[in-house]
């Protein structure tokens, strides 16, 4: 189901340097949603005209939430709500991360921890084991991630905390330790999504992606999210917003 | 009880001047469940080509301060699989159905129509001769009056519906167009198209779309529609349909007095799913409060 919404923000603060938790009423959804899909925040009376796609995060209760960083105009508009403020939302969009096995790598790269989140809270009501691998630029840009269930890997560019180097470095350092078979669920900057592609297509793993492009409208309509679809001779184009945000590395091509 | 019909001809009528913009409300069904298409007096479809089109390659869209740029390319399911798919949503639609069509010749052009001619539920045609995205099919039939005038006099012959030509700012003087198209026979002008428009991503210096130029919407253009339809209205005597950047109902009353006898709403459909029904609420009102019973009273009656 997809609704779209007036409601109001519940709480909004920072949770690591530039990284906000929002969280607003949405009881139409918040019990449907599933990990991986998004909803639009729209900014009326703006010049920019685009509603903004964002991961869900998490669910609590009525509750939803979102993670989001600041990082142009409108996520710095979004930094000055406060509880009360009216906004309005649409969702749940697009599709979800679709669980395959018993164990659970989680790969996120800075904001991308967001359909993580919620995915690391949906798989710890289940069985299995999980492994969480976080990168950021630097410590101040980790949020806590101490209520997540499974195992954690830390990762910082600069070594000011954990792992010094990137996400998947890391990962792949690590893969060896993962029992077959696994899934990997990852959301993060595309230089990270392509390095990981490209190690699943050489190791043979299952790996989902949460992928995002600009987006003008986020229902299939304006047609502009599109990505290249692995065989292009069946569907040579596909759309992030209704197509995915979640893909299988199998069907894309990001060569 | 304010009446917002709007007559285009005696047998093409509208319960009120709002249609959707080709290309923002997919073929009507699509986004039924959060934007009634029931509040519009038509549904103008996605571009329809013989065969179906995958369009261009990524990235296709860029936001601009007030507006948009897109590079879609006219991406569609083709006219077989859009009677298959979607005759049976829009024959039971209880707006007007406007097809609109793009082709590479001619010929292609007429063929398409003729394959839909039959449809009864189908009201009008509008001609897209003014897509700028395209490397063939689109502009050139827009640019010259005399191809345009050709295309217009065969599609005439073809058609019985209401026919509406679709026309591009991109051009020197788009009133030569309009007189073409009304000489050829068409029934109307929808006017404008998108405007030429660039961006470039200063870090990577690169076009922010894969066409490098591509078709510029959105509230920043509708200064350039109205100055088109003020100057058009003076030159024709078939009716136009207004587009360009309308984002709310004091935009629509403004393109009615430009001279508009109907509206199409495009890029607000992204920004605000809900606009149409904003904008009903905005028209109601506004007659009520100037006294109007007759929407369609205004037309025109700006004092230019």
């Amino acid at each position: 189901m997809r609704l779209i919404k007036e409601t109001i923000v519940i709480s909004n603060r920072p949770v690591a340097e530039g990284l906000f938790l929002l969280r607003f009423a949405f009881p139409e959804i918040s019990q449907i949603v599933q990990p991986g899909q998004f909803i639009n925040l729209y900014f009326p009376g703006r010049s920019q005209l685009f509603p903004r796609p964002f991961s869900v995060a998490g669910v609590d209760g009525e509750i939803l939430e979102i993670l989001y960083k600041k990082i142009g105009c409108l996520t710095e508009v979004m930094s000055t709500w406060a509880a009360g403020q009216r906004i309005r939302v649409l969702g749940a969009l697009g599709n979800s991360f679709s669980i395959q096995h018993e164990r659970h790598v989680l790969i996120a790269g800075g904001v991308g921890l967001a359909p993580l989140l919620f995915l690391n809270r949906r798989l710890a009501t289940q069985s299995g084991t999980i492994y969480n691998f976080m990168g950021a630029r630097n410590k101040k840009q980790l949020p806590d991630l101490s209520s997540l269930a499974g195992k954690i890997f830390v990762s910082t560019e600069d070594g000011s905390e954990g792992f010094h180097g990137n996400i998947v470095n890391y990962f792949k350092q690590n893969m060896e330790s993962v029992p077959q078979p696994y899934s990997v669920y990852a959301c993060g900057p595309d230089p990270m999504l392509t390095a990981l592609w490209r190690l699943a297509g050489e190791h043979g793993f299952d790996l989902q992606l949460s992928l995002e492009k600009v987006m003008g409208c986020g229902l299939g309509i304006c047609q502009g999210c599109a990505i290249k679809h692995a065989q292009p001779s069946e569907q040579p184009l596909r759309l992030i917003c209704q197509d995915g945000p979640v893909f299988n590395a199998k069907e894309l091509d990001l060569e | 009880m304010t009446d917002l019909c709007t007559q285009l001809r005696n047998d093409f009528i509208l319960r009120n001047p709002l249609l959707t913009a080709s290309g923002t409300f997919g073929y009507g069904d699509e986004v039924a469940d959060l934007a009634d298409p029931e509040v519009f007096g038509g549904i103008v479809t996605k571009s329809l080509s013989l065969q179906p089109r995958v369009g261009n390659p990524p990235p296709r869209i860029a936001e601009v301060t007030a507006g948009m740029l897109n590079s879609i390319g006219l991406a569609n399911i083709g006219v077989e699989q859009f009677i298959a798919e979607k005759e049976e949503f829009l024959s039971t639609y209880g707006g007007q159905v406007i097809v609109n069509i793009a082709g590479r010749k001619d010929e292609e052009y007429v063929e398409t129509v003729r394959k839909l001619e039959g449809k009864s539920w189908i009201a009008a045609f509008e001609i897209n001769v003014s897509c700028p995205n395209v490397t063939e099919g689109g502009i050139e039939f827009g640019k010259d009056p005399l191809i345009l005038g050709q295309l217009v006099s065969k599609l005439r012959e073809a058609t019985a519906k209401f026919l509406i030509i679709k026309l591009s700012p991109n051009v020197t003087d788009i009133r030569l167009l309009a007189t073409a198209a009304q000489q050829n026979g068409a029934d109307a002008v929808s006017m404008i198209n998108t405007v030429y428009g660039a961006a470039i991503d200063i870090r990577t210096r690169r076009p922010k779309i894969n066409t490098v130029i591509g078709g510029f919407s959105g509230p920043a253009i509708k200064p350039i529609a109205i100055a088109q339809i003020i100057k058009t209205y003076k030159e024709v005597d078939i009716p136009i349909i207004g587009i360009g950047g309308i984002s709310n109902g004091a935009d629509v009353v403004e393109f009615l007095l430009a001279g508009a006898y109907a509206v199409q709403i495009g890029t607000a459909n992204f920004s605000n799913p809900g606009v149409a029904t904003e904008i009903l609420n905005y028209l109601n009102q506004y007659c009520l409060e100037n006294k109007i019973s007759c929407l369609q009273d205004i037309i025109g009656r700006a004092e230019v």
